[in-house]
């Protein structure tokens, strides 16, 4: 059995200058991956300066699913026996994103003997971004102790840092890290990419770090940026106008997409301005809550803020998120948000929810989850969908719905009057009365 | 312009005749023989931009009117016969039966030839009896304006027979005041009449009217053939040589056929392009034209063996359409570029010298088939011109099976230096060969053998091709076999993984399993050992064991031997059970004996090949079965309900099914 230490230990007592570190971003199983473009190892890049400065040793990165060089990461179905996850009587139909473990297995075996071996990584450390996607972690573990027999094991990311016991238990590791290093004041080793070049930067709310994460990228070539903060507004809006201030002309074709924490109730006036600007690709607003209900207000006072910087009402870069499968979930509350949500923004997008294992939504059901096996912990199998009533059905519907929404309203049917007044009435009616459209599954309707 | 009286050939005859010229390439390729003939080095061909007609301009020796006559429009008027097997130049003459011309009868309505030549003309008459008078022109044959005969045109009349001498002009003889008709004034027994006719500065364009003539073939009137050709002779104005040969209206189907858009998708075959392609391919191959030389020659070898003394070709030979010339060279399939490099054993170098036949070249196999298809048999040059397209000269009719399937990766060019080129032993056209002919059964029995049996240079190859078939067969199948089986492995491991990832009651059995240092062997342990590792030898060639092979397998053919990489995983035993490696040790046991042990002990899991179950499946599926029972045995500690459940989930895990 794997043995649970923190990165400090691992780093000061079984990491020397001498070792190869391979750091390895695995393969996802999972029934939808809509994200799969954002998917990039963050925290393994940032370890990567970490072991490089502090430890001095050599470090390389294989992405199982970096883009292909048509931009495309690989899809496949599991196996016959894997390739339906039945929930409760609706069958998932189940996928691996990433490259094949055929392919992997391919690309370590060589290693063994490049070079007579020196080239063989004394230790391959994979990572996790959530703590359900477990199984592309344990046969990535089998097939480095069957190619590397002699290369050590170690696991991080959230799987490790969540769960570290059962990984210890599932998996065939050497380690888990139960407590990652403070990284914060890492860059990103993007170099480790290599002449493929990354089609995005993932980014941190550290000015300095990005910053100069921002200018290295652009002299690649890479103009595409993401922030994986959970509160990209925190102290009114610092760290991020700084990062703008200070990136600002680099590129004209630079552009930034918010993707995650974007909270709409810490919208200042300034980050407004700053989101009426080109240079953002996108923003999603995570959903605002005032209570049980949803903070309506928050939404108007950002679209009043965004009118006043400058930005056109109907503007396609602006979504919102909706949370559902959560356990007090209501079908007719979860439409009416979407709605409102759509009043204000252009676009819609349900969040599927999970809690994560050891936050206090998981600890208030922790009872019921650990009645379940842990791959329906996935928020897209809505593991709380036997609690709230609304069954896994009602959820695909719901999907159905945001994407007849968003069709409806981000498309360009009226483009031909040219942002004319007709145009906007057009559009605001069938905002407000797209819902009434007959006929619908939905039980609101009924 | 006069017209011009050919040969009396039945039109329906001559029709016959044109038809040995298909398709149009073939037809057209007698144009440029021609030229060659001619001595000419650089050859232009013009196609207008609609196809409708198409200009062939050479810088050969040119024609004068009479040679255009009496050798170029006339039937069987071939200048082999009287000019001798080699040109001024010193060339081996193509043109052998005086029957070119006619080739592109059925392809245009008129054949436009524009020419001139400062050569002198002689002919004489013989006449029995003195002639009062003896009309010049209508024996040149060639109507000369008034202009041009005065003073080019010469006679010499004298006594045939034992008073021989020459008649005096003047006082014997006289001149009418045209310088048309000679007047003999006594009789003075048979003479000789001599015409000379220096042609030097006069050029001429002639007509030949395919479409009259071809029409005279229904109504068979002889007497309209005088209409069929058309000449203008003028004094030329530039001293420059050669022949231009332009086909008038071309007809509708060749430029349909020319017009033709290259297939749409992946093609590879030749007949897969666009018409003008395949018409340049063609002409490539039926043309006295270089050898492609590539930059980076991938069989030098191949070009060696085609390095041999023979008649200098064509210096150049460009097609032009639109505003795209192109330059022609023979193309050869080991000589093209990107072209897979042949192997020493499938390259057969070709030698004939008997019985006055000489021949040389190559023949080559390959492992795969020869794309484009057109590349596939053996191509035969007389001449610098192939004879036909290539074949396997009937060896096809008598092969079957593998033998017949190896035909399509063989392909080969062999030259004839000397022999197979008299006329009687090549069919009109070139396209064949009379088969009746001595030199070509000696090339046919040394290429392909004789009787029943193909044997010869081509039997040599079709050998090389099977065996190394047959090799790569086997190779595949021990190769197979071992990664079928290390499958099996692999699919266990993986299922027990996946099993202890998931977490269940499953998960905990199995975990208990792998702690435990037990033994549970029970006499399958002293059965005999079976042995499942790679045979000595494959498909013949011994086996050498190797590691660090770049390929699973590496096949010497010349050294008979296959490196076998040993030290991939498909030849190891070991079982990863989650994190801890076990051997698997093949048993031939008894049938009453388990299908399998498990010893925790030593680390080892033992399978019976003789248990009965085998012959109901492969070997994959027999060591997958094998191993998941004596894994749930194992796990389940005697509970049958734990063993079924745990077996079948073990059997039904699929690994990765992407290779």
């Amino acid at each position: 059995m794997a043995k649970i230490v923190t990165a400090n230990t691992l780093l000061s007592k079984h990491v020397t200058r001498r070792d190869r570190v391979l750091l390895l971003n695995p393969p996802v199983e999972e029934t939808r991956y809509s994200w799969l473009r954002w998917n990039q190892p963050l925290d393994l890049l940032k370890i990567a300066s970490h072991l490089r400065s502090h430890v001095e040793c050599s470090v390389e990165l294989l992405d199982c699913m970096k883009p292909d060089e048509n931009g495309t990461v690989r899809e496949d179905w599991l196996p016959r026996d894997r390739r339906y996850y039945p929930v409760k009587g609706e069958r998932y139909p189940m996928r691996r994103f990433g490259i094949s473990y055929g392919d992997l297995t391919k690309q370590l075996t060589p290693m063994r003997k490049e070079d007579g071996g020196k080239k063989k990584p004394t230790q391959i450390w994979i990572s996790s971004l959530c703590s359900y996607w477990y199984e592309s972690v344990a046969e990535v573990c089998r097939i480095i102790r069957q190619t590397l027999p002699d290369t050590q094991v170690a696991l991080l990311g959230q799987y490790a840092r969540l769960m570290p016991k059962t990984a210890a238990e599932a998996c065939a590791a050497d380690y888990v890290i139960s407590t990652p290093p403070d990284l914060s004041g890492e860059p990103g080793a993007f170099d480790l990419y290599g002449d493929r070049r990354p089609p995005f930067v993932a980014l941190q709310l550290n000015p300095a770090v990005a910053v100069a994460e921002v200018r290295a990228a652009v002299e690649r070539g890479v103009l595409q940026f993401a922030f994986f903060e959970e509160d990209v507004c925190r102290e009114d809006g610092g760290p991020l106008l700084e990062i703008f201030a200070k990136t600002k002309g680099l590129h004209r074709h630079l552009r930034y997409h918010f993707i995650c924490g974007l909270h709409p109730a810490k919208v200042t006036p300034a980050i407004a301005g700053l989101l009426a600007d080109k240079q953002v690709a996108a923003a999603h607003f995570e959903e605002a809550e005032a209570g049980p209900e949803l903070d309506v207000q928050a939404y108007k006072k950002v679209r009043a803020y965004l009118r006043k910087a400058g930005l056109a009402e109907a503007d396609n870069r602006l979504s919102g998120f909706v949370w559902i499968g959560r356990p007090g979930d209501q079908l007719e509350r979860i439409v009416l948000r979407s709605f409102e949500v759509l009043n204000h923004l252009e676009g819609l997008i349900l969040k599927p929810y999970t809690p994560t294992p050891g936050s206090p939504g998981h600890r208030q059901n922790d009872t019921y989850l650990a009645s379940i096996p842990h791959r329906e912990w996935s928020p897209h199998f809505f593991p709380f969908a036997d609690l709230n009533g609304i069954t896994h059905g009602e959820y695909h519907d719901l999907y159905r719905m945001a994407a007849f929404l968003n069709e409806k309203i981000r498309d360009g049917s009226f483009d031909f009057l040219k942002g004319t007044l007709g145009t906007q009435m057009l559009r605001e009616s069938l905002r407000r009365e797209v819902w009434k459209l007959e006929p619908s599954p939905l039980r609101i309707i009924d | 312009m006069a017209g011009m009286r050919l040969g009396g050939i039945d039109p329906s005859i001559l029709r016959e005749l044109s038809g040995v010229y298909k398709p149009f390439v073939k037809a057209f390729k007698e144009l440029v023989s021609n030229a060659f003939d001619a001595d000419a080095d650089v050859v232009r061909v013009v196609f207008a931009d609609d196809f409708s007609s198409v200009t062939v301009t050479d810088d050969g020796q040119g024609m004068t009117p009479f040679e255009f006559r009496n050798d170029f429009a006339r039937i069987g008027g071939g200048s082999r016969r009287w000019a001798g097997d080699k040109t001024r130049k010193g060339r081996l003459r193509i043109g052998s039966k005086g029957i070119g011309f006619l080739a592109l009868a059925r392809y245009c309505d008129r054949l436009k030839v524009e020419s001139g030549a400062d050569r002198v003309f002689e002919t004489q008459a013989e006449l029995p009896q003195t002639p009062t008078t003896f009309d010049v022109l209508p024996f040149l044959g060639v109507p000369i304006p008034q202009d041009l005969l005065q003073s080019r045109l010469s006679c010499e009349v004298r006594r045939n027979g034992k008073r021989a001498g020459n008649l005096e002009e003047g006082r014997e003889y006289q001149w009418n005041r045209k310088g048309t008709r000679l007047s003999v004034n006594q009789d003075v027994g048979p003479v000789i009449v001599k015409v000379r006719f220096d042609c030097k500065g006069l050029a001429f364009r002639a007509y030949l009217d395919f479409d009259k003539l071809l029409r005279l073939a229904d109504s068979a009137d002889l007497e309209k053939l005088d209409d069929f050709a058309s000449i203008d002779v003028f004094e030329r104005n530039e001293s420059k040589t050669g022949t231009v040969i332009t086909a008038e209206q071309l007809k509708n189907f060749v430029r349909r056929e020319m017009r033709v858009d290259r297939r749409k998708g992946f093609v590879r075959n030749i007949s897969s392009r666009s018409g003008l392609e395949q018409f340049l391919w063609f002409l490539s191959r039926c043309t006295p034209v270089p050898y492609a030389t590539p930059a980076e020659n991938p069989n030098p070898a191949v070009a060696k063996l085609l390095a041999f003394p023979t008649q200098a070709p064509l210096s150049h030979l460009e097609v032009v359409h639109g505003k795209s010339p192109t330059a022609l060279h023979r193309p050869i399939y080991p000589l093209e570029t990107g072209s897979p490099v042949v192997p020493p054993d499938m390259l057969v170098e070709v030698g004939i010298d008997e019985d006055g036949l000489k021949a040389a070249g190559f023949l080559a196999g390959y492992e795969g088939i020869i794309f484009p298809a057109e590349y596939r048999g053996v191509s035969i040059r007389v001449r610098g011109v192939s004879i036909g397209d290539p074949g396997f000269l009937g060896a096809e009719a008598l092969l079957t099976g593998a033998s017949k399937a190896a035909l399509s990766q063989v392909t080969g060019e062999v030259v004839v230096l000397s022999g197979l080129d008299a006329v009687d032993t090549l069919n009109p056209g070139r396209e064949s060969f009379y088969e009746e002919s001595e030199h070509y059964k000696i090339l046919r029995r040394q290429l392909v053998g004789e009787g029943e049996r193909v044997g010869g240079y081509l039997g040599r190859v079709i050998a090389s091709v099977i065996r190394r078939s047959q090799v790569r067969s086997a190779l595949a199948d021990v190769l197979g076999r071992a990664s079928l089986r290390r499958r099996a492995l692999d699919d266990m491991s993986a299922a027990v993984s996946y099993l202890i990832a998931r977490g269940d009651r499953t998960a905990g059995l199995l975990r208990k399993l792998l702690k435990s240092k037990q033994s549970h062997v029970n006499g399958l342990a002293s059965a005999r050992p079976m042995e499942l590792g790679f045979p000595p030898r494959i498909g013949g060639l011994a086996v050498v064991p190797s590691d660090n092979l770049p390929e699973a397998a590496e096949i010497d053919y010349c050294a008979e031997q296959i490196r076998l990489d040993t030290s991939r995983q498909e030849w190891r035993w070991s079982l990863l059970l989650f994190d801890r490696t076990f051997e698997v040790i093949h048993k031939k046991g008894n049938p009453d004996q388990p299908i399998g042990e498990m010893d925790l002990k030593s680390n080892q899991v033992l399978v019976n090949w003789g248990h009965p179950v085998k012959l109901q499946m492969d070997e994959r599926s027999f060591l997958r079965t094998a191993l998941a029972w004596v894994l749930a045995k194992e796990a389940a500690n005697k509970d049958s309900g734990h063993m079924m459940d745990l077996a079948l989930r073990l059997l039904a895990f699929n690994s990765y099914n992407d290779g």
